[in-house]
């Protein structure tokens, strides 16, 4: 049979088909977002820190709050409101609207955590790029970082801030004195860990410079675990701060912060205690919804869980 | 002679879910293993060689699950076997398992002894006094100088060559029917890969279980096995003795393997090589699954998955190639007369 | 092995005196002096009498190690000696002896001052930061010996050291006359048994509060209500009393009570009270929330490693993001809330007590909500890791059941994060403290931390501040340790020179 014959005929086999590699394409950045924007958590979280930010950026701007001044000294009618339509989250102790207060220092805390976090980052990451790379270096920090980092962070902070004494850049400074190096050092430990790897060392054997290895080798492939870092050096800076400012080591009369009106307002826990709750769910939605949306990022930037 | 089969897989077909995906890993392998053989199972990574014989064991990983088939053992179908504690009787004590790297088969913070005592306790039922001592015998028997005195020591106080004859001890222990070799001697010196190789089959002779290699390397089937089967994504494609898979090899496939040993390069010559890659067990696959890279691929071939050809008895291919209809096709040089080639080179026999 | 142990407690000691050193120097360059008498009684009293104020102030500033500073008397003493017609002369502050005296101590870099109302004189002089940190250190360490005692009232104090008796005449001890303390070595029912004073740590005395008791006696003397039992004091009388007998320690005077007790001078006696001191109330806190965080920690971090994606991994998972994700603060608040409005649990320490059980759980379980947390983190990674690791694989395909492999492979190499996680357990409680114990009002070395600050209470936060960072630095040794028994493979002595090496063939 022709027909059968015609099966049994040869084919040229096209040497271009078969090295197909029947894997759809890739993009990495276009995974990376595609799985962020899978997660509806870390959609919401977004959505959520956007609009927290917004507010505490915008709000204290046409609030005239004044931490330290009532509106009316003498009207007792003011103080103590509970939270109602004039005044959403109430009045305090001194007939300041809370809601003033707390997006004022909600402002406050948000932009020390920014900036403690940048001033870290950036250090820490430079810094311990280098110290990973460099081995004479590596031997010298080493034995600071070994003396240093195994001093209790509260305890470093609270003793700075005695020294200082209180201001807006002296809790900023002392926020970033103890944590650049361990950021640093953890930098450094990953950085260690691929040097070493085979893509690296072929580099390293054509002759590439240092700082395209480090730009171009080993700081793309730090992107996850830099993500991942920074989804929780913020939340953990937040909580610093609050915890300094509520120890009373903090800042100065005249600037509020979350931590500073939960201490503040400790002393009403029992008898008013919308003052106290309201700064405490605000400051935790502020860390919780950073963190899961750098969390998520951090995952979704691993490549390992692209499809 | 008529020999025992003591295993028998029949149509098995093995699945992974895999990110919401399900990869065929094996596609329908029927095998037969005889007492007292050494089979070799060849192909290249991703074949699924070691899939089929964890299948054996029960130690495909949880995203695994057989599919189809049934897997016959000592009256038993493996493949119904759900729960690990019905597994425990038979690994180790049955089926033993020896893993590619030594090093981390074993855990690094026991000692070597507790190790090998702790399968004789347990499928023996000896107390520790009794285990110590058929385990130095062991220790003695794989060749590990005073076992006695290193009875205590640590794995990272062990060689390579030594961790893995200790391995090899562990899974002998309970003298179980069948051992499986998974790459047994690729992470070690070529120096001790001979010694390996001798050390189990000796073992072979004197205890009498069945070994079955899982292998890419040609020269070890050349050296110890009696049947070889060859696998191509998830298939047996080829199987028989190892004198007709290396000398009359029927499957275009076995072909391109046997071409491909760097002994048979000419000085001067490309070297070669099968071009292109598996095709990916994600997608069902038409036809013969080599076709792609097949150079004598037939029409056929994309359209119609061949049936098992009958060669011998012992020899079967899987190759449209062996159909009545299809025309004659002769060995490629390089391998035609691959026995005179290799006494030219090594200048001793062959296989 | 003995070698290297021995150099990583020199580095550690190194270290603990680097920090100390720095935060010495820190705080007594830039604390501002003066705002220690912000909360001084004695101050307020005395600046009714503003011609004294001078010489309080520095006297309390030569006691802090800022200065040295001699009265106009002193100089005068110092140079001709006491009771000498030289003397005399000196204190005018117009004749040549006294000018030659001034000469004297200008010379070694003394300031000269006089106060205007009185017209006396004295001397100042400002002590370089390294000579201060020098003279810290050499009187920290105190060894008590029968020639410590000078007391003019008692020329002939006999000095020795003698083995005898307690005054129940129950056991022997090692005893002193002439040294500060009394006993010197000696054996009680309280732990570790065996108890001594002759060596002693000094940071200076506690300043405003706790007035003139050195630091680290505030710290480590029992707090709250006094417990009378019945005493025989060495004079015979029986009476029901707090006094401590072994802390006895030389007083100078002895009032007309002291007189029926006593029949020596060592009359300066701790006394017993029903709470636990500063420094035992922390460790006793730090304790027992370091245990408890292990014995939830642990088996919880395993089982969720075991059942890797199931409800309670889920649940576990979702606690650690809390506690990372939430400020410590407002967990622990809301923690509280919920102990004391749902199970009726005291909201501070001292409103039950340190004798009611009760109040021990809360700031316990808030302690360790942290440490649980990262210790979680990390046994169920490395329990993940310890399941798909080879040798389980290996294990498992020898025949042996879960159950067995659990228990002899994967539990022992448990051992590893267990011992790992110990450092960084401990100074998290550390940290934890001072937040929970302000958060509490629990009268531990936390809350201390935070009143000397308000305070300005330097020789403490000094003191504090070497007593955290010797626990942080020594955890971190003894994890270190830890795991070097434990892990065979690490052989310490050869950290350097590479793996000793076994004849291989």
């Amino acid at each position: 049979m022709s027909n059968a014959n015609e099966k049994f005929q040869f084919v040229k086999i096209d040497e271009f088909a078969s090295e197909h590699i029947s894997a759809p394409h890739y993009s990495y950045w276009k995974s990376v977002f595609k799985q962020f924007f899978k997660s509806k958590l870390a959609i919401a979280m977004l959505i959520m820190a956007a609009v927290i930010f917004s507010i505490s950026m915008i709000q204290p701007l046409f609030s005239n709050y004044n931490p330290m001044a009532s509106p009316d000294i003498s009207d007792f009618s003011i103080r103590f409101n509970r939270p109602n339509l004039t005044f959403w989250f109430g009045t305090d102790h001194w007939g300041n609207s809370l809601f003033d207060a707390v997006w004022s220092g909600a402002r406050t805390s948000i932009t020390i955590a920014l900036l403690a976090t940048s001033i870290n980052m950036g250090l820490g990451i430079a810094v311990g790029a280098i110290w990973g790379y460099n081995k004479v270096l590596d031997k010298y920090l080493l034995e600071i970082y070994n003396v240093v980092a195994n001093v209790p962070f509260l305890l470093v902070a609270i003793m700075l801030m005695y020294v200082l004494g209180p201001g807006f850049w002296q809790l900023i400074f002392v926020l970033c004195m103890t944590e650049w190096l361990s950021v640093a050092y953890f930098i450094r430990t990953q950085v260690m860990i691929i040097r070493d790897r085979e893509y690296n060392l072929v580099s390293r054997t054509l002759g590439t410079s240092a700082v395209r290895m480090i730009s171009r080798n080993i700081l793309p492939f730090l992107t996850s675990v830099i993500v991942t870092m920074l989804s929780r050096e913020i939340p953990s800076i937040i909580s610093s701060e609050s915890f300094l400012s509520f120890l009373g080591v903090g800042l100065p009369p005249q600037i509020t912060s979350l931590g500073k009106l939960i201490s503040i307002y400790i002393t009403y826990y029992g008898t008013y205690p919308y003052l106290f709750w309201i700064p405490v769910a605000v400051l935790a939605s502020i860390s919780v919804s950073f963190y899961i949306v750098g969390q998520t990022f951090a995952d979704a930037s691993d490549p390992k869980t692209h499809r | 002679m008529e020999r025992k089969v003591i295993l028998s897989a029949r149509d098995v077909v093995v699945k992974f879910r895999v990110r919401d995906r399900v990869l065929t890993a094996i596609r329908k392998v029927s095998l037969d293993l005889y007492e007292g053989e050494t089979l070799a199972i060849v192909g290249e990574s991703g074949s699924g060689k070691t899939v089929l014989t964890k299948t054996f064991t029960g130690m495909l990983e949880s995203n695994g699950f057989i599919s189809e088939g049934k897997i016959f053992f000592e009256d038993q179908d493996l493949v119904q076997i759900k729960n690990n504690k019905a597994w425990e009787k038979i690994r180790g004590s049955k089926i033993a398992t020896v893993f590619q790297d030594p090093m981390s088969s074993l855990n690094p913070i026991r000692t070597i002894g507790t190790q090998i005592t702790e399968v004789i306790i347990k499928h023996q039922k000896k107390n520790s006094k009794e285990a110590r001592e058929i385990a130095i015998d062991l220790m003695d028997k794989v060749g590990i100088p005073n076992a006695a005195d290193r009875f205590n020591e640590y794995p990272f106080q062990y060689s390579g060559g030594m961790r893995q004859r200790i391995v090899i001890a562990i899974a002998l222990a309970c003298r179980p029917k069948i051992l499986i070799c998974d790459e047994p001697t690729t992470a070690l010196d070529v120096t001790i890969q001979a010694q390996i190789l001798e050390l189990i089959k000796n073992l072979q002779k004197e205890f009498g279980f069945t070994t079955i290699y899982i292998t890419h390397d040609l020269g070890v089937v050349a050296n110890v096995a009696q049947r070889v089967a060859v696998m191509y994504a998830g298939q047996i494609v080829e199987y028989g003795t190892s004198h007709e898979i290396f000398y009359s090899p029927k499957h275009p496939y076995t072909w391109a393997l046997l071409s491909s040993l760097p002994q048979l390069g000419i000085k001067g010559e490309k070297l070669y090589s099968i071009p292109g890659t598996p095709p990916s067990l994600f997608y069902e696959v038409k036809g013969d699954a080599f076709a792609q890279r097949n150079p004598y691929a037939m029409n056929i071939d994309f359209e119609e998955e061949p049936p098992f050809f009958m060669i011998t008895e012992s020899h079967f291919a899987k190759t449209w190639l062996q159909d009545p209809r299809a025309p004659k096709v002769e060995l490629p040089s390089a391998i035609r007369d691959l026995h005179a080639t290799i006494v030219k080179i090594y200048g001793k026999e062959g296989v | 092995m003995k070698k290297y142990i021995l150099i990583r407690i020199l580095r550690s000691i190194f270290s603990i005196l680097v920090v100390t050193s720095i935060a010495y120097m820190l705080i007594f360059e830039f604390v501002p002096r003066n705002r220690v008498f912000e909360n001084d009684g004695m101050y307020a009293k005395i600046s009714n009498r503003p011609e004294q104020l001078p010489l309080y102030v520095n006297q309390k500033y030569e006691e802090l190690g800022y200065l040295n500073f001699s009265a106009q008397d002193e100089i005068c003493r110092d140079t001709y000696g006491a009771a000498t017609s030289a003397y005399t002369i000196c204190m005018d502050t117009t004749s040549s002896l006294f000018s030659k005296a001034q000469a004297k101590y200008e010379a070694k870099g003394y300031v000269f001052k006089t106060i205007e109302l009185s017209g006396v004189v004295y001397a100042t002089r400002e002590i370089p930061m390294l000579e201060r940190l020098w003279s810290f250190f050499s009187k920290m360490i105190v060894i008590d010996n029968p020639n410590v005692i000078q007391d003019e009232t008692h020329p002939d104090l006999e000095r020795k050291i003698y083995i005898g008796q307690n005054w129940n005449k129950t056991s022997y001890a090692l005893m002193c006359s002439g040294c500060e303390h009394k006993y010197l070595v000696y054996f009680d029912w309280a732990f570790p048994f065996i108890h001594q004073n002759v060596v002693s740590i000094n940071f200076g005395r506690s300043m405003p509060n706790f007035y003139g008791i050195p630091t680290f006696e505030v710290l480590t003397m029992d707090q709250g209500v006094n417990v009378l039992k019945p005493v025989t004091f060495p004079s015979g009388v029986t009476a029901d009393s707090g006094v401590l007998e072994y802390t006895c320690s030389y007083k100078t005077s002895l009032d007309s009570l002291d007189q029926t007790k006593f029949t020596d001078n060592y009359a300066n006696c701790s006394l017993n009270k029903d709470a636990p001191s500063m420094m035992g109330t922390s460790f006793i806190f730090g304790i027992l929330a370091l245990i408890f965080s292990y014995l939830i920690s642990i088996p919880l971090g395993m089982y969720m490693a075991s059942h890797k994606g199931r409800a309670i991994d889920k649940a576990g998972m979702t606690y650690i993001v809390f506690v990372i994700a939430v400020p410590a603060l407002a967990y622990i608040y809301l923690f509280r809330y919920i102990g004391s409005t749902f199970f009726q649990l005291p909201e501070s320490y001292p409103s039950l007590g340190p004798n009611n059980i009760l109040s021990y759980i809360m700031p316990t379980i808030s302690l360790a909500l942290p440490s649980i947390a990262g210790l979680l983190m990390w046994t169920r990674r490395y329990m993940v890791d310890q399941n798909t690791a080879d040798y389980v694989k290996f294990a498992r395909s020898k025949g042996l059941s879960e159950g067995q492999i659990y228990l002899k492979h994967i539990l022992r190499n448990a051992i590893i994060p267990i011992a790992h996680g110990l450092p960084g357990a401990i100074i998290g409680a550390i940290g934890g403290a001072i937040i929970t114990e302000r958060i509490y009002a629990i009268p531990g070395m936390g809350k201390m931390l935070n009143d000397s600050i308000r305070v300005f209470n330097n020789n403490m936060v000094i003191t504090l501040t070497f007593i955290f960072t010797a626990l942080a630095i020594l955890s971190v040794l003894l994890g270190d340790l830890l795991i070097t028994r434990i892990d065979p493979r690490i052989s310490l002595d050869d950290k350097k020179k590479g793996k000793k090496k076994h004849v291989k063939r």
